[in-house]
């Protein structure tokens, strides 16, 4: 039998989850784009579960799950947060780092009790001023820490195959640096 | 910033969302309270743990009073108790801390520092409060534990360890950027000294430093010696050889990402 983790890519508008998602899978994503029916600064967005999927070699996969980063959509939440392997907060840059939805999605998924890896991901980071990055990586890094969660802020571009693989591998890394502490059980992988 | 003549210290309960833990507000704390104390010459640290604040203000008289003023009529807190207050103290013990957020006091050793200094108020606290302040700093203040003493059991090293508070903008050193990424992965969970980020991320001791001193990785680096292990040292004890028992999915993934030897 197949072995299978979720990675959740769960982000505001125009974040890039549906396009990280496109660029990380081995098979054709399933995405739930759609035409905005209003100005969002972008011509579609995701309005369900957009999926994909990495295999590793016959017996292992990682299911990779894009889901909207509003609140009004914490249905969706649910349908994702099980079992989770990590959670990529996917995040527009901008001079005024916004809180309000990283706060609801940290809330509603609790991962300091779940001891779920939780990353945000700072997208479409190339076009801001290295100064306006660095405030940005320090306001995110000083929540999750706040929320007793390590201060794992990252840049992501997200159309790049090689900036991208960083998600789930510093999400790999964390796994396996509680491995070599002997503070998470392998969840039957081996 | 100016020199400060006024530290204020309180001890607050968190008012919590209805789901989670998370206290009501936070994110909006974070924000307002960095600009808010950078605008009015304040820094210090606030803490937050299972329910309640600790915070440290330091800046001038009226400032510091003024801000506390804030923070008492608060809707996210109820319960403010000031702690102590000092005056005419002349130096800053966070000065390049806006408002630094810590969940744990083991992620700084300036809170130790402060701590073991202001050792006679902790102690003068009444035992109900000093409880308090262990739950939020994850101390042992209330069996009359001094900081350094506070990870009981655990032994002190003469090691140079370092900790990240927040990853660097950019993981590209021109060393292999899996391993890097494990090094970095590990200075954020842990203290780590230079055999275990060598160890943990198979990295030579030179790259590791040469990590360690990039700029972007400095800026966020804090440096501790002489201090309490974390518990580390006494897992590895029991996890003989890692490298054997390292479950196939983190393997397959590093290798599906990249070279990795296996």
């Amino acid at each position: 039998m197949k072995a299978y983790e979720k990675l959740a890519f769960v982000g505001d508008v125009g974040s890039g989850k549906s396009t990280i998602i496109r660029t990380l899978s081995e098979i054709s994503a399933v995405d739930t784009d759609r035409r905005s029916t209003v100005d969002i600064g972008k011509e579609f967005t995701t309005i369900g579960i957009d999926y994909g999927r990495i295999s590793l070699g016959d017996d292992l996969a990682l299911g990779l799950y894009g889901v909207p980063g509003q609140k009004r959509y914490s249905m969706l939440w649910d349908h994702v947060n099980q079992s989770l392997w990590g959670i990529a907060f996917m995040v527009r840059s901008s001079a005024e780092p916004s809180i309000e939805n990283l706060d609801a999605v940290i809330s509603h998924f609790d991962p300091a009790a779940s001891d779920t890896p939780f990353v945000v991901a700072i997208s479409h980071a190339d076009i801001s001023p290295a100064d306006q990055l660095e405030h940005e990586v320090d306001v995110y890094s000083d929540y999750l820490k706040a929320c007793s969660l390590p201060g794992t802020v990252m840049t992501v571009d997200c159309t790049s195959f090689e900036s991208s693989r960083n998600i789930p591998l510093l999400v790999n890394s964390i796994h396996y640096q509680r491995l070599r502490l002997g503070q998470s059980d392998d969840k039957g992988n081996e | 910033m100016p020199s400060p003549n006024k530290r204020l210290v309180y001890l607050s309960e968190a008012v919590l969302e209805q789901r989670g833990n998370v206290p009501r507000g936070l994110g909006k704390i974070v924000i307002v309270a960095r600009r808010y104390n950078r605008e009015h010459g304040i820094s210090g640290f606030l803490s937050y743990r299972r329910g309640f604040y600790f915070q440290v203000l330091e800046g001038s008289g009226s400032a510091v009073e003024a801000l506390f003023d804030r923070i008492r009529v608060d809707t996210r807190h109820r319960n403010v108790v000031q702690l102590w207050t000092e005056s005419s103290v002349g130096t800053r013990f966070f000065p390049s801390w806006g408002m630094r957020l810590n969940s744990a006091a083991d992620t700084s050793s300036e809170i130790y520092d402060y701590l073991d200094y202001c050792k006679d108020r902790v102690e003068a606290l009444d035992p109900s409060l000093r409880r308090n302040i262990d739950k939020t700093l994850s101390l042992n203040l209330s069996r009359g534990d001094g900081p350094s003493n506070a990870a009981s059991g655990a032994h002190r090293s003469t090691e140079l360890e370092f900790r990240l508070s927040a990853l660097p903008s950019s993981f590209e050193f021109g060393l292999d950027h899996l391993k890097t990424i494990d090094m970095l992965a590990a200075l954020l969970q842990h203290w780590r000294s230079i055999d275990e980020l060598v160890e943990l991320s198979e990295l030579s001791a030179e790259e590791v430093r040469h990590v360690l001193k990039q700029p972007r990785v400095e800026a966020r680096l804090s440096v501790r010696q002489s201090e309490v292990k974390t518990t580390l040292a006494g897992k590895n004890q029991s996890w003989p050889d890692a490298g054997r028992t390292k479950p196939k999915f983190y393997r397959r993934l590093q290798s599906f990402f990249g070279a990795r030897k296996s």
